[in-house]
């Protein structure tokens, strides 16, 4: 992104037009479906946060949605819980997936396919199948999970009735879920490093780690931004965990941002509230995001 | 991971065989540890498909079982007799296909526009449409589904489809991508006198043979997965994708989980398999990437 | 394909894509199923996996009787069937099926939230059927000017199902049991003797239907979430009577912890999960039978006991609704569809057979088919045990629009006392100032 290319020569007259038009050209199906589809749905959203549901009307009642959710006891805890688990997980899932991208990049590895296709299970598991699954995995007594920490003589653990472990299944559940989807993305982005680089550092006498740290991470420095940004959006957003395996319990202990958000729209009919959460939301995603841009532009400089 | 890519002959020739020796060692360690996290991960799967072995009164005992039993074929029989299933995976095919080719398609468009390209808006464009993700789709479900009704889409592909195009993630993916393709590649195809759009089609698309191998897997998993909307906009069963149709297995009191677990077993094969196939254009990109020099 | 080089051919291009675009949907729109106003009418009903049964059953007959209607019934599936409605209810009640089935704790809610939403049932001569339904129920579907928008469909009242061979193996006689304090004294006993648990609870609450039991108790006193008024009946005096139960009998190592949901809840049918009763309602007595075959004989049942002595031994359990959609193109269809298989025994019959639905339909108590012994429990007169209850002069349920709310507040004071052994009547306390601060509603006094 860093370089941009002008087009080919034109004549001066038309330069300016056409190096705008063909920009244009190839953004316009993206933005036609984007304003078709999107537009209307997100800005129809936002009229909503302002407004509130009496007796079937939607009337309108400026910032009271915003004010309501400031003092919002609830909303705090989710807040709470969803940052919580994303400062634990996201990191932990992103390690683990670089070093796995990297293991399924190494001419060391051996049976990589089925290794590759035995991570990227778990990803193709639809709501339904994950929340029957994982109910059935974490029970107390005949669980698959105690009964494997049991057989090695560790203590059985209430995965889903104590709030701190119902975190912990939580963050282990999204890790499960999608450690393949990350490293895929990396995996991708590996294969695009020049492999005449490796060989520039090996020739240097650089050590594996060396290499890793100056050629490898570097390399994937584009996937590394996309997934951190990617996995700060949908951790914030997260709701199917919680929605499956907990039901935001015990005790709002694992009520997320998504989760509230759900109930006050589906459950509460309230949608205008959830619209304003929905927007409180898009805010702290952009705030963090930022942040985030801010940090890893710093960090390549 | 030293010169990982020389082929085993030439390195051989290098090596002193206790260098080898090491290697296997770390050989041996690399494939233990990734077996393990393998084995972590699958173990649900199995459970998955040894459940579908067993009627619907014997699945859930104490303790699990662990072994097929030989309920499969008529879990797999009353699932496409019964529950209409074949309509439903034939209606998900079309349907992620479809949008799948269309979208990533259109994504790389896109992307390569935002990469390699200045326009006036350009930050201004992307930012909207990467923070328009970050709106939960709970809150733009309701006028989403308004539009079809105005539209008379309900029930329909295009209602699936259309919405599902202008995905920002897959945007966002094929920028970051785009932005690794060399500028004197680019400059050279149209030194050589290549229109920009075959430019694109010829020389950038196939540079990013990786990324839009992933990038399809993503689109494609995102539709064929996709729940609460479709099951708005369908109306009748015969119009049902996969998710919806296993959702209307559900009941409060009488839930068939024989037939629900292997619907869900059978909902994940086809992307098994695309995955499968997908994953040798990784593997592809990696040889190009050695046969260059 | 060149870039275009002017604004003009640009313009034409988009105008091609967008054209491009219209054929596109146009093309696969016309593969996809239309509806058509003219000629015959095609009624669509949503509802899930059983109570669709039923009305499948019925159709035929209807088919018969009326040559221009056809009746379509698509299964959704439960919970998804609540989003679907629900989406099309903030729609403006716009792309919804003509006749939907519809739970009583979700009845409120709608007709509150979306006065448009639903067909006033009044309109089309409802109230005539009135006195063939539980009172209780019927009250549920009414607005406040008692405007009718649901037909009773199922019904269900509470009723404990327990193992009498452990019962018996602990010395315990049920019928001297009056109340479910002298319930948890036997609970003791019984664990002493026989190593079982007197009944579980989901004490993380990691499914909606934990708060089942506490309902139930509530019910017993004459109180719910909310009272007549729909001020926060959560913290009165019953509704801390009846968690101050569960919390003693925890505390006296009497409830097991078993999480919600159906296959937890099945591993206690079957026997499996070390429990001798099971605090439930009537649609369960037909689970018994398919799922714990070998337990035939040892399962009983029997109405539940009083909280205090001589209080009430029965409580309603909710049940379901046929509505129509205010937006439907043919109402009058959907109503004969709805009066058909709700409200004439032949069309009940037909949904009797088809589903085994306990029916409010009350003209259907004593038909011959419905007063059979029941062979499963000792050959007891199992629907006549229902119907008794079910005639009971039991105070209504009062859901209104913030059932979903307060059920969550409660739910969580529950969790707390159960877990982390709060009192009963701090944490109901709280629960009510939080949900009357949610929803500004009163407390009740």
């Amino acid at each position: 992104m860093s370089t941009t290319i002008r087009p080919a020569a034109v004549p001066r007259r038309r330069r300016r037009i056409s190096r705008w038009a063909t920009p244009f050209a190839f953004l316009a199906p993206v933005l036609l479906l984007f304003l078709s589809f999107k537009a209307y749905p997100v800005l129809y959203a936002l009229y909503l946060s302002f407004t509130t549901n009496e007796a079937g009307q939607q009337l309108f009642v400026g910032f009271d949605n915003y004010i309501r959710l400031a003092s919002d006891p609830l909303f705090r805890i989710a807040l709470g819980n969803t940052v919580l688990i994303l400062v634990v997980q996201v990191p932990i899932m992103l390690v683990t997936a670089v070093f796995l991208a990297v293991a399924f990049n190494s001419r060391l590895l051996r049976g990589r396919t089925v290794f590759r296709v035995a991570y990227f299970i778990p990803i193709v598991m639809g709501l339904v199948a994950y929340g029957i699954l994982f109910s059935a995995l974490l029970k107390y007594d005949d669980g698959l999970v105690n009964f494997a920490l049991s057989s090695i003589g560790l203590p059985k653990v209430p995965w889903l009735a104590d709030p701190f472990w119902a975190k912990m299944a939580i963050v282990l559940a999204l890790s499960w879920h999608y450690v393949g989807n990350n490293a895929v993305i990396y995996l991708a982005q590996l294969q695009a490093i020049p492999t005449e680089l490796y060989e520039a550092a090996a020739v240097d006498g650089a050590s594996r780690w060396q290499q890793f740290r100056n050629v490898t991470l570097p390399g994937l420095r584009p996937a590394l931004v996309l997934t951190i940004v990617l996995s700060t959006i949908g951790t914030l957003q997260l709701f199917d965990e919680p929605y499956v395996l907990t039901n935001g319990g015990p005790n709002n202990a694992t009520l997320t941002i998504g989760m509230y958000l759900y109930q006050n729209a589906f459950q509460y009919f309230d949608f205008g509230y959830a619209s304003a959460i929905g927007y409180a939301l898009t805010l702290i995603v952009a705030l963090v995001s930022v942040i985030q841009m801010l940090i890893l532009r710093r960090r390549a400089s | 991971m030293t010169a990982q890519l020389t082929t085993p002959r030439r390195a051989s020739a290098r090596r002193t065989s206790q260098h080898r020796r090491r290697e296997a060692t770390r050989s041996g360690f690399l494939t233990v540890f990734v077996a393990l996290g393998a084995l972590v991960m699958i173990v649900p799967f199995l459970w998955l498909i040894v459940a579908t072995t067993y009627p619907t009164s014997e699945i859930f005992t104490v303790p699990p079982h662990v072994w097929f039993g030989d309920y499969f074929w008529q879990n797999l029989t009353t699932l496409f007799q019964s529950r209409g299933f074949g309509d439903a995976l034939r209606n998900s095919l079309v349907v992620a296909t479809v949008t799948t080719v269309i979208a990533v398609f259109i994504c790389s468009a896109a992307g390569y526009a935002f990469a390699k390209f200045t326009f006036p808006g350009r930050n201004v464009i992307f930012v909207v449409i990467i923070a328009s993700l970050a709106l939960p789709s709970q809150v733009t479900l309701v006028p989403l589904f308004q539009m079809m009704v105005e539209l008379g889409w309900l029930n329909t592909y295009p209602s699936l489809i259309l919405p599902n195009l202008a995905v920002p993630f897959g945007i966002f993916l094929m920028r970051q991508s785009m932005s690794s393709v060399p500028d004197e590649l680019i400059q050279a195809a149209r030194v050589d006198g290549a229109g920009e759009f075959r430019t694109f089609l010829q020389i950038v698309l196939p540079t990013v043979r990786p990324a839009l191998a992933a990038c399809s897997i993503f689109l494609f998993l995102g539709q064929w997965n996709d729940f609460v909307y479709p099951l708005v906009v369908l109306r009748t069963q015969d119009a049902y994708t996969v998710p919806v149709a296993l959702a209307s297995l559900q009941g409060v009191s009488s839930t068939d989980y024989g037939a629900l677990l292997t619907g869900t077993l059978v909902s994940i094969t086809p992307v098994l398999i695309l995955f499968l196939f997908l994953q040798r254009h990784f593997v592809a990109g990696l040889l190009a990437g050695s046969v260059k020099q | 394909m060149t870039y275009p080089h002017t604004a003009r051919s640009r313009a034409r291009r988009i105008g091609a894509v967008v054209a491009g675009a219209a054929v596109f949907a146009g093309a696969l729109t016309a593969c996809s199923p239309e509806s058509s106003d003219d000629g015959p009418v095609t009624i669509t009903v949503w509802t899930w996996d059983q109570p669709g049964q039923g009305l499948e059953a019925a159709i035929p007959a209807f088919e018969d009787a009326h040559p221009d209607i056809t009746v379509k019934v698509e299964n959704v599936g439960n919970p998804a069937i609540w989003d679907k409605i629900t989406t099309g209810m903030a729609a403006g009640g716009s792309g919804l099926a003509d006749i939907m089935n519809i739970g009583v704790d979700y009845m409120g809610n709608y007709i509150e939230t979306f006065p448009d939403g639903f067909a006033n049932l009044s309109e089309m001569g409802a109230d005539d059927l009135e006195s063939d339904f539980p009172a209780t129920l019927w009250g549920s579907a009414q607005d406040t000017s008692g405007n009718v928008y649901g037909i009773p469909y199922e019904v269900n009242t509470n009723v404990v199902f327990y193992r009498e061979d452990l019962f018996e193996e602990a010395g315990i006689d049920m019928d001297s049991i009056a109340t479910w304090d002298q319930l948890l004294d036997a609970g003791v006993t019984l664990k002493e003797k026989t190593g079982s648990y007197l009944f579980a609870m989901d004490k993380a609450a990691s499914e909606s239907d934990s708060a089942n039991l506490w309902q139930i108790l509530a019910r017993l006193q004459g109180t719910f979430f909310f009272n007549k008024d729909g001020d926060i009946a959560l913290s009165d005096t019953g509704s801390v009577a009846a968690l101050d139960f569960l919390k003693r009998a925890n505390d006296a190592g009497i409830v097991a912890d078993i999480p919600g949901g159906w296959d937890n809840l099945m591993t206690q049918v079957k026997g499996e999960a070390n429990v001798a009763l099971l605090a439930s309602a009537s649609w369960m007595a037909g689970v018994f039978p398919d799922n714990a075959p070998d337990l035939a004989g040892k399962w009983a049942v029997r109405r539940p006991p009083a909280m205090v002595e001589g209080g009430y031994t029965a409580a309603s359990a909710g049940g379901t609704f046929l509505s129509i959609a205010e937006s439907s193109a043919h109402k009058d269809a959907a109503w004969e569809f709805v009066k058909f298989s709700m409200a004439t025994l032949e069309g009940q019959e037909l949904v009797y057979e088809g589903a085994g639905l306990f029916p409010s339909y009350s003209p259907m108590w004593s038909t011959d088919a419905f007063t059979a012994p029941n062979d499963y429990f000792d050959g007891e007169l199992v629907n006549q045990l229902f119907v008794e209850a079910l005639s009971e002069d039991t105070p209504p349920d009062y859901y209104t629009s913030d059932y979903a709310k307060a059920l969550k507040a409660y739910t969580d004071a529950q969790t707390q006392v159960l877990l982390s052994g709060a009192d009963p009547q701090e944490a109901l306390d709280a629960a009510a100032d939080l949900l009357a601060q949610q929803t500004g509603r009163d407390i009740a006094s």
